[in-house]
């Protein structure tokens, strides 16, 4: 009998693998609570959270010849991954828990990585693979591939679909302005003055 | 007539600590592993959704390149995405706060906590709608075809546009959907559901939550920064 309750004791000890376990209301199992969640760990990952933010902030003013937008990019999303790794193992637990979430939330990144990796892999090597027909690949799009898209109604002389199906919106939205507005057209007070189309525009397409 | 025997339950006890696993569960922990993985699979769903977006961003930005930077810091201010960026995180912390509060049985730091939560994420849509959806609706920065702003800088400003727009209106809805939630289980927490033995669901709103905090994370520097 003593060796029994010895037994039953033991097995307690290990409720995982015990197949009769139940909760009675008066057991007090303190690991059928899930791990407390200890504050000044948590209040030290908000607070490196913040800081990240901010170093991220002065990481996007670092200026492009001594950093370029490529590094750029690279460092953002490499600050936000370490921040996002810091909400998940911490504030979403995945440090205390069982690993079967981590297992979930690992293969999804992978699936994340596969799909937009490839994506930038094709699109970066298309001036590599095939050049004869990356020739004819041109940034803007056409908007011919939208013109089913217009309203009938939409009367704007300029727009684009309307008066010339190769233009672009935004030259479309310039020149609408220019006609109701006289052609005073920059010089809105909420935005910084447009510089110039030929600094930040794309390279108008060859043989368009 | 049949007399039902009184529950041995005591019915003094509040509601989370009378919380019994439903029959087909061993334990209350199983119980609550198992709908925190099922928890974990919709945050997955939601991952791959906005990596979507992510996509478009990727493929359009390498479409554009010189056009990108300047149309987002000509069209989005930076301060507005930081302010709303320290208030989401903030309210992150807030859930653990109130999950901790149900570990140790607080119940006013449950309740006290999911109210900052709620406060920041109402924060962050009115600033998100009043600061800058308005005035680019009134000012025609709209996505794609519908662009109809006069100072356009570059050629290609509403495809910036679009991805800003599909972005950050998909992660907005998802704000206000945890305003909802939240406030669900700040009820739930007001009468008492939530205590050490179960707060099953006030983690997976905690979880939903973060993962829109995540989302924004991501969508901060790449819309306002660089």
């Amino acid at each position: 009998m003593a060796s029994h309750a010895h037994h039953h004791a033991e097995h307690h000890k290990h409720p995982d693998f015990d197949p009769d376990e139940t909760l009675s209301l008066d057991e007090t199992h303190e690991d059928h609570g899930h791990h407390a969640t200890p504050f000044w760990t948590m209040f030290i990952v908000f607070a490196l959270l913040l800081f990240l933010t901010v170093i991220t902030v002065f990481q996007s003013r670092i200026p492009t010849d001594i950093m370029p937008e490529t590094m750029h990019i690279i460092a953002a999303v490499g600050i936000a991954t370490i921040k996002a790794l810091l909400v998940g193992a911490f504030f979403m637990h995945l440090k205390y828990d069982k690993p079967m979430n981590t297992v979930v939330m690992s293969a999804t990144i992978f699936a994340v990585i596969l799909f937009i990796g490839f994506c930038v892999l094709d699109l970066g090597a298309r001036g590599v693979v095939e050049r004869k027909e990356a020739g004819d690949i041109y940034t803007g799009g056409n908007l011919k591939l939208y013109a089913g898209s217009i309203k009938p109604e939409d009367k704007r002389p300029n727009h684009p679909l309307v008066a010339k199906p190769d233009g672009s919106i935004t030259e479309a939205a310039r020149k609408d302005h220019a006609a109701e507005h006289g052609n005073e057209g920059h010089g809105d007070a909420g935005h910084a003055p447009a510089p110039a189309d030929a600094a930040h525009g794309e390279a108008k397409p060859s043989g368009h | 007539m049949s007399t039902v025997p009184a529950p041995t339950l005591d019915m003094d006890l509040p509601p989370h600590a009378r919380h019994v696993p439903q029959a087909h569960w061993r334990n209350a922990k199983d119980e609550a592993e198992a709908a925190k993985l099922g928890m974990w699979l919709f945050l997955a769903t939601e991952i791959l959704l906005f990596s979507g977006f992510f996509c478009a961003y990727a493929v359009f930005r390498m479409m554009y390149p010189g056009n990108w930077h300047a149309a987002s810091s000509y069209y989005l201010d930076w301060r507005i995405g930081f302010a709303n960026t320290i208030v989401l995180l903030l309210s992150s912390f807030t859930v653990v706060l109130a999950i901790r509060g149900a570990q140790t049985n607080r119940n006013w730091m449950i309740v006290v906590n999911l109210a900052i939560t709620n406060l920041c994420a109402i924060f962050f849509l009115v600033v998100k709608l009043g600061w800058e959806y308005w005035p680019k609706i009134q000012k025609g920065e709209l996505p794609g075809a519908n662009f109809d702003y006069g100072n356009a800088q570059g050629s290609h400003d509403h495809i910036f546009l679009s991805v800003y727009w599909i972005s950050t209106a998909t992660h907005g809805f998802h704000v206000l959907v945890g305003i909802f939630v939240i406030t669900w289980a700040m009820i739930k927490a007001m009468n008492k559901h939530y205590g050490p033995k179960h707060y099953t669901s006030l983690e997976n709103v905690g979880l939903y939550w973060h993962i829109v905090d995540v989302i924004w994370i991501f969508l901060f520097p790449l819309l306002y920064l660089v």
